[in-house]
């Protein structure tokens, strides 16, 4: 966890059984199993540049804005719920190739440093110790 | 802890508490429980049943709220509110004993501003969700994405007052034209909790009442700003509307 001001940053690294295209697009697709879109109450989903979500999980709900979507290799968008107290906070999501697997890297940047906000460490591990189960070879978290 | 009950304390009245004559009303016998309203002329309106079964419930006005009057010089806040709490001690003439206790709430905050415009409910209506059209929300900002459907998002980026801008975000929930629109709206001014946007379309005379409600603001500083924010905005798009600029484009 690196803290810079009043916020922190939360980085989580998997490495997952599968291509960095297969991982993108299964991250993005709610009928994936695992990942956030798939458990969500309500969502609504355009990923591409300046396109925007909304995602109610437990009654509460997040708004956000992509501003990069570059298949197969970095995923980024805005992240803002009452647990960033209404600030934008930034999810950045790289694919990259490491032999037959892809090293999936997620970078939550800019969350207010609360209980909250640090909250989000459980939130991102909790989808990323389900979603790579969905792909066929296995997978194991990166030390 | 000594207990209230009719034979010992009025039921209503006014009590000398830190300078303020305090206006306040009991329910119920027990352990007293001092409820601090988040405002309002409260004492004896909103009541609590179950809590009175077992307790002596003491509902207040605050400073300046109902039938407590305003002491010239001394703001309100919080902590003044607050310090009504010390209200069961001279209730009972006693000091105030450990285990004593009190609660509050903090009550989701509504606001309505009205506009009468000269023209029908349609034109008002297709005017408001015309980004072209300056004075409407969309209008003023930085930047903007706007899908006025139900289930459409729109953000809007306003750079003023901060460097890196203040984002908002919401969804429309409900678009019937010319009478209603609907739609959710959070930021950091609503501290990331949805609040919702009503604004109906009504014909008054020859003209169109603009009622605009917004609800679930958290706080009421929060929804004071907001007022005002709206107020500002309603005033220029009556101004267009006034001019006719809307048909112009």
């Amino acid at each position: 966890m690196k803290a810079t001001a009043n916020t922190i940053e939360l980085t989580f690294e998997r490495t997952i059984s599968a291509s960095p295209g297969e991982v993108f697009d299964g991250w993005l697709n709610p009928k994936t199993p695992g990942n956030p879109w798939n458990v969500a109450e309500k969502f609504i989903l355009d990923p591409k540049v300046d396109g925007l979500f909304y995602w109610t999980l437990k009654t509460t709900s997040h708004y956000g804005r992509f501003t990069k979507v570059e298949r197969p290799g970095r995923l980024q968008h805005t992240w803002v719920s009452p647990n960033t107290l209404g600030e934008e906070s930034m999810v950045t999501v790289t694919f990259k190739k490491q032999g037959e697997d892809t090293l999936m890297t997620l970078v939550h940047s800019g969350i207010p440093d609360t209980d909250a906000g640090r909250g989000h460490e459980k939130g991102w591990n909790y989808f990323l110790n389900t979603f790579p189960e969905q792909f066929g070879r296995g997978s194991r978290e990166v030390r | 802890m000594n207990t209230l009950n009719s034979a010992t304390t009025d039921r209503q009245g006014y009590a000398p508490i830190n300078g303020l004559n305090l206006y306040y009303e009991i329910e119920g016998a027990g352990d007293p429980l001092v409820y601090i309203p988040p405002a309002f002329r409260f004492a004896g309106v909103k009541t609590f049943p179950a809590l009175a079964q077992s307790r002596a419930v003491i509902t207040v006005d605050l400073q300046r709220h109902g039938r407590t009057a305003h002491i010239q010089d001394r703001p309100l806040s919080n902590e003044q509110h607050a310090s009504v709490s010390t209200g069961p001690n001279v209730f009972r003439g006693q000091e105030r004993e450990e285990g004593e206790e009190e609660m509050t709430t903090t009550l989701a905050k509504d606001i309505t501003v009205e506009r009468t415009i000269p023209a029908p409910p349609s034109e008002v209506f297709d005017a408001w969700l015309d980004p072209k059209v300056p004075g409407t929300l969309w209008h003023e900002h930085d930047k903007l994405i706007f899908n006025p459907k139900v289930d459409g998002l729109w953000y809007l980026l306003s750079l003023a007052h901060r460097s890196e801008g203040t984002p908002h975000y919401g969804r429309f929930t409900e678009i019937n034209r010319p009478r209603l629109i609907r739609h959710s709206w959070m930021s950091r001014h609503t501290l990331g909790e949805e609040s919702m946007v009503t604004m109906t379309f009504e014909i008054k005379g020859v003209g169109t009442l603009l009622t605009l409600r917004h609800s679930g603001l958290p706080n009421e500083v929060i929804a004071n700003a907001h007022e005002q924010g709206w107020n500002s905005i309603l005033d220029k798009f009556r101004s267009t509307c006034v001019s006719g600029s809307h048909r112009r484009k």
